[in-house]
Order: structure tokens, then C-alpha cells, then sequence
């Protein structure tokens, strides 16, 4: 039985992802509010979400930067990160890192939605900043990171679904996100293996490889130094 | 247009509160059950491997 902690991630004064919570669970996730923010640290407006029904809840953002919170009739995307125990590989306790939004009117997680509110790097990079908050509850771990649009049931789903006219295999859909993901790797790679290794298999049936930059794979896997 | 009473009742809280209704709510649950599922057929298949 793997020891997890839970722990809820919220913006500090600056709205920055810097500092987590703890809290009673039994699973490993996070959770922030908003489009998140760059890597890099830079704060983005978490009041920028709007919605069309009436509200049960009103969220008085403090970080607002007009101000004005009796104006405020917003509800912004709250984002749920969850770290999912699979099994042993290795000898090390081998995770999937997995997220997607939360709807607080349906109460329901939705982990295949594609928000299209042009956020989608903040998203992935706020994502990818809590990995080492997470290696430092794990730090003998691996994380496995693989795109949940990737794969012929995404294809297939895709295809039956999406109002693009993709023609014949082709699904300018698939892939995007473990694209997103080595894209952030392969851009900060020399500053990455200070701390990480990480490693990649092209196809199920390959074996793992240490990683190489340029190279597409279907799943990264990275481990602490 | 009249509103019924429900549809206007608000409640303003901050966003620490927001997110801890949230944790609250979703405690215990696993909040990706099919995304768990798959990466777990996946990994299964996986060859053993040994890291230095």
C-alpha cells in the first residue's frame, strides 16, 4: 500500500502556485482555479472565466485586479491534478499524472474536455509545476506522463464526434497533448536533467529509452535525481 | 423576468474557501477513474525495466 498524501494547491498573495496545502485524502491531486499560470512565474488573471447561468456560488477573487468584488459574477475553471499510484516498475512505486476540469454545478470531474479558452500552455505549465512538488513527497518515484488524447480509442472517439473533416487515419486532434509536454521538455531540457531523467517508449510493445530530444513518444517518464 | 428565490440565492466566498469546498467535496474520490483505468492497462503491458 502506497502511502499517498493529498494536497490542495492554491495561489499564494501573488497568485503564484508556489505553496500547497495538505489535506485529508487518500490520493495525491491539486487542485487550482483560473487559466493558471507560465512556468516561469509570471501571474495570470484567475477572474477571467466567465459564465452565461446564474450563479450559486460568486467567487470574490483577491487577487482581483479591479478591485471591485461586488461586480463579480464569475465562476472561474477549476482545475483538478491528480497523481494516480499504478504499480511497481523497476522496484520504484510508478505513477500516472493525470487532470482535467471540475464542474461545481454538476459536481462531477470531466477529464476528456477540451476548454478551447486559449489557455491551454498556462494549463499544461501550471501542471507541469507542481511535478516537483510532487517529487518531494516521492522523490524515488517515476511519473508517467502520456496524453489522454493520444491512442487509436481517442482516434476513433474523435472521429465520431469532432466536426473537423480529418480525412482517412489522420486525426489533427490526437497527440497534442504529449506534444505540449515534450515541447516543454525539449525547450528546457538542458535545465531539466540537473534535476530529472527522463525517459521514453515510442509504442507499448518498445522498450524504455532515455529520452531523446525530438523524438515523439507516447509516453515520458521522468524520475528525480 | 422573475427569477425564483433559489436561482438568486448567492454565496460570496474567497478563493481559499472556493477551493476548499472543492477538496472537501472530491475527498476520497478518485477524480479520474477512466484516465486511472487506462494508464493502468498501459502500464501493465510495460517491460520491467531497471533505473541506476
Amino acid at each position: 500500500m502506497v502511502n499517498q498524501k493529498a494536497y490542495i494547491f492554491i495561489p499564494d498573495d501573488e497568485n503564484r502556485y508556489s505553496k500547497g496545502k495538505e489535506v485529508e485524502s487518500s490520493k495525491v491531486r491539486y487542485f487550482f482555479v483560473g487559466s493558471g499560470m507560465d512556468i516561469s512565474g509570471r501571474s495570470e488573471s484567475i477572474s477571467g472565466q466567465t459564465i452565461t447561468e446564474p450563479a450559486t456560488v460568486i467567487y470574490n477573487s483577491v487577487n482581483s485586479s479591479n478591485g471591485d468584488n461586488a461586480q463579480k459574477h464569475l465562476i472561474p475553471t477549476i482545475r483538478a491534478i491528480e497523481y494516480q499510484y499504478l504499480q511497481q516498475l523497476g522496484g520504484r512505486h510508478l505513477f500516472n499524472l493525470a487532470f482535467g476540469v471540475y464542474d461545481i454545478d454538476r459536481d462531477a470531474i470531466i477529464d476528456d474536455v477540451i476548454t478551447n479558452d486559449g489557455d491551454v500552455y498556462k494549463v499544461f505549465y501550471t501542471v507541469l509545476n507542481t511535478i516537483p512538488e510532487f517529487f518531494s513527497f516521492y522523490d524515488d518515484s517515476i511519473l508517467m506522463v502520456r496524453g489522454s488524447d493520444s491512442g487509436a480509442g481517442f482516434v476513433a472517439y474523435c472521429k465520431a464526434n469532432c466536426k473537423k473533416k480529418c480525412s482517412g487515419n489522420i486525426c489533427r486532434n490526437a497527440d497534442r497533448r504529449i506534444k505540449i509536454y515534450q515541447s516543454y521538455v525539449d525547450r528546457n531540457y538542458n535545465e531539466l536533467i540537473q534535476r530529472y531523467n527522463f525517459f521514453g517508449i515510442a509504442s507499448q510493445d518498445d522498450v524504455m529509452e532515455p529520452y531523446s530530444k525530438g523524438k515523439r513518444y507516447d509516453a515520458v517518464f521522468v524520475l528525480r535525481k | 423576468m422573475k427569477q425564483s428565490a433559489k436561482s438568486l440565492e448567492t454565496v460570496r466566498i474567497t478563493k481559499e474557501q472556493l477551493l476548499g469546498l472543492v477538496s472537501a467535496k472530491l475527498k476520497d474520490r478518485v477524480l479520474f477513474p477512466k484516465k486511472l483505468e487506462e494508464a493502468k492497462q498501459y502500464a501493465s503491458k510495460l517491460k520491467d525495466v531497471k533505473f541506476n
